[in-house]
């Protein structure tokens, strides 16, 4: 629907429940169970967030936790692990970069993937959607809700079209057909006072808005009117824009003895460096900074780094630094439980100086 | 200790210290210049433990002794006076008075045998050289000395006398700068690493003699005038230099230096900061220049040259290049290039030197 230009293809991925579905999947005993995260009852904390049997007896975030407990007597209160669900969250960006390096974060659960111009090689936007859901199914055992539209305001009025682990998708030729029989509230911008004036003015469902002239919509709301009349059309241009600026790539390993050989420690280094080469590459981007990650038996951590004079995104680069960096450490002396290669100080595109000598 | 001195002739040798002073150091004497008054001379040492300088003034010593004081302030103190002359007199072992016209000043300081003992040098090894055309060899190399520590090997310039002629080589790995003159009274070596500083040290002399070039079991020394530079030699092998100095690069561009260097300039002004890039699209006669930025913009300079092969670009470090232009001599400058992925080889087109070139890896963009 956008008026020019060509065609996007435009995904929002939004997490199911996100911190619910986190504890829900670490601790099987909470399965079906209203669990909510949130501060104590008796406190006065409230609830951050409510799986889905807890929305069930009405209960939603930001509701004081003692007055959840009223509509709930056997409700299942977790304290909120922010750190965790920042952890899962980057495994879960992670696996958005990797479909497209187009990725606006709107929170830490949900996103906006601009795939356009990154539908291969699953060769639909329909079919990459289907590819980031299977993905983060298998790798964080976790759904998301996606949904594809031509625009950032398709994609997410359809993501939640279907929660949760739903998939929805409006082709440009059905945004008008999707939009129409929906209330206004569910256009971004429009809140409960929006609505209100709206439906005063009898404009209950998007197709009564639609009838509203231009300039109707600017007297009765100024410039937010004007976005009005785009967003009852299904028109929004806005861009996705790269909100979460890469700041590092890393892989590493525990692994179930502990390594004492140095040869098998290098071996590892350059197999997490290929993988930290191959993300590089994915994303577009070379590193001048390469850091190693070393766990001895006891768990006592370190790290090294280095500083290249010029980026890369070369394995075998990545993997002779980090090899260079492990002498460093005391590893052989000590047993090692984990290995982590990383780079960061990363650099948009590929710029790589030459060398004289390769050793 | 108690000596009196023409300030022009101390400022003069007290200035060169000043470099081999580190700025910042973990061990205090190191941060001091060394006083010491025997005979008829005031000497004056400093050192960072890897490079050192001994110099001397002539002086009316009525008292002989020494002591370290702060280099840095003793140079301001010496600088400030008024007056031709200044007296220096120990006051204690660790108190230095210093007196001119109408100031009288007391530093602080510490004893002379808390200041290192300096490395000698032995004479076996050793050689004259025109210190005047050494000092432009230098000059040519020394920017492609590396400043990257874990490189230590490379942190140095590779100086090898041959028979009748000196050659001194610099890299960083990813440039190489070589000079060669034919230089009477040199004679075979197997090369020696000359750390970085020390060249600097030596481009800040100024003489028209000949600097004596000796070489011990771990250091070497350069004496020039009143002056000896002493330095630790740099262990670990140089790399195979004569390896990337391409033979096949088919492709020769000549242009005017000056033109060259001017429009690499302008239009690196819109590369970054953390990686440079410069593209360099060679076409029959025309050579163009460019830089993209995301967050800048773009550049674009035409140029004329002389060149008649295939049409082709190389990405480059335009500081990579623009070092070696400025460090020619020369009107012209060709280039020997063969694709994107193979060292330029530059040289000046009708040079002094019996051998001069830098040899640059392209960027990949």
């Amino acid at each position: 629907m956008d008026s020019d230009g060509p065609q996007r293809r435009i995904l929002h991925c939004d997490m199911d429940c996100f911190y619910a579905a986190v504890h829900m999947r670490d601790d099987p005993s909470l399965a079906g169970k209203p669990v909510v995260i949130g501060g104590s009852p008796q406190g006065r904390g409230v609830i951050a967030a409510a799986s889905y049997e807890a929305r069930k007896f009405g209960i939603r975030s930001a509701m004081p936790s003692a007055q959840a407990v009223r509509r709930c007597d056997h409700l299942v209160f977790i304290k909120p692990d922010f750190k965790r669900y920042r952890a899962e969250s980057l495994r879960i960006f992670d696996i958005f970069e990797s479909f497209t390096p187009m990725v606006q974060a709107v929170s830490i659960d949900e996103a906006y993937l601009d795939v356009s111009e990154h539908l291969e090689p699953w060769g639909s936007a329909t079919a990459v959607a289907q590819a980031i859901r299977r993905a983060v199914k298998k790798e964080r055992h976790l759904t998301v809700s996606v949904g594809v539209g031509p625009n950032r305001l398709i994609a997410k009025i359809a993501s939640d079209h279907d929660k949760p682990d739903g998939l929805t998708v409006v082709p440009p030729k059905k945004v008008a057909a999707f939009l129409a029989p929906m209330s206004v509230r569910c256009l971004p911008s429009v809140g409960p006072a929006t609505e209100k004036r709206l439906v005063a003015k009898g404009f209950e469902l998007v197709r009564d808005l639609r009838r509203a002239p231009a300039d109707e919509l600017e007297r009765l709301f100024g410039k937010h009117g004007r976005t009005l009349f785009n967003y009852c059309r299904g028109i929004d241009e806005r861009p996705v824009r790269l909100v979460r600026e890469r700041k590092s790539v890393s892989s590493e390993t525990t692994y179930e003895e502990d390594m004492a050989l140095v040869e098998e420690m290098r071996a590892e280094l350059d197999r997490l460096a290929a993988s930290v080469g191959r993300s590089l590459g994915k994303r577009d981007l070379s590193a001048f900074t390469v850091t190693i990650k070393v766990r001895y038996g006891d768990f006592t951590t370190i790290t090294r780094s280095q500083t290249l004079a010029t980026p890369t995104r070369d394995i075998e680069v990545i993997g002779g630094v980090a090899r260079r960096l492990l002498s460093k450490s005391e590893a052989g002396q000590r047993p090692v439980r984990l290995l982590g290669v990383g780079v960061s100080n990363l650099l948009h595109g590929r710029l790589e100086q030459l060398s004289l000598w390769t050793d | 200790m108690e000596v009196r001195i023409k300030r022009a002739d101390f400022l003069a040798e007290l200035m060169p210290m000043q470099g081999i002073v580190e700025r910042r150091t973990t061990i205090p004497v190191l941060s001091h210049i060394l006083l010491q008054a025997n005979s008829d001379r005031l000497q004056l040492a400093s050192t960072d433990l890897d490079v050192s300088l001994t110099s001397w003034c002539e002086a009316e010593v009525k008292g002989e002794g020494g002591i370290a004081v702060q280099a840095r302030k003793f140079l301001e103190i010496i600088r400030s006076l008024v007056g031709d002359e200044v007296q220096l007199v120990l006051e204690d072992e660790r108190r230095l008075s210093i007196v001119a016209g109408k100031s009288r000043f007391k530093i602080n300081g510490l004893a002379p045998e808390d200041f290192p003992t300096l490395p000698t040098v032995g004479e076996e090894e050793k050689v004259e050289l025109p210190f005047t055309k050494l000092k432009k060899m230098i000059g040519k190399i020394i920017f492609a000395v590396s400043t990257e520590e874990s490189r230590f090997q490379l942190n140095g310039a590779l100086f090898k006398l041959k028979d009748g002629a000196v050659e001194i080589v610099a890299t960083d790995g990813h440039r190489l700068a070589l000079v060669e003159n034919e230089i009477e009274g040199s004679r075979d070596n197997d090369g020696v690493l000359v750390p970085r500083k020390a060249l600097q040290e030596l481009q800040r002399f100024e003489d028209e003699g000949n600097i004596t070039f000796c070489r011990g079991e771990h250091h070497l020394s350069f004496s020039l005038g009143k002056r000896e530079l002493t330095c630790r030699m740099l262990e670990g092998t140089f790399p195979d230099y004569e390896r990337v100095i391409a033979k096949d690069n088919d492709k020769r561009a000549r242009f005017v230096r000056k033109e060259l260097a001017e429009a690499i300039h302008r239009v690196s002004l819109l590369t970054g900061d953390r990686a440079r890039a410069i593209k360099l699209r060679m076409s029959p006669n025309q050579l163009v220049v460019s830089a993209a930025n995301p967050d800048l913009g773009e550049a674009v300079e035409e140029l004329s040259s002389e060149y008649e092969g295939d049409e082709f670009h190389v990405g480059m470090n335009p500081d990579y290049l623009g070092h070696f232009l400025s460090a020619l001599d020369t009107e012209k400058v060709e280039l020997e290039l063969k694709d994107e992925n193979t060292q330029c080889i530059g040289h000046p087109v009708e040079g002094q030197d019996r051998r001069y070139l830098c040899v640059i890896m392209p960027m990949r963009i």
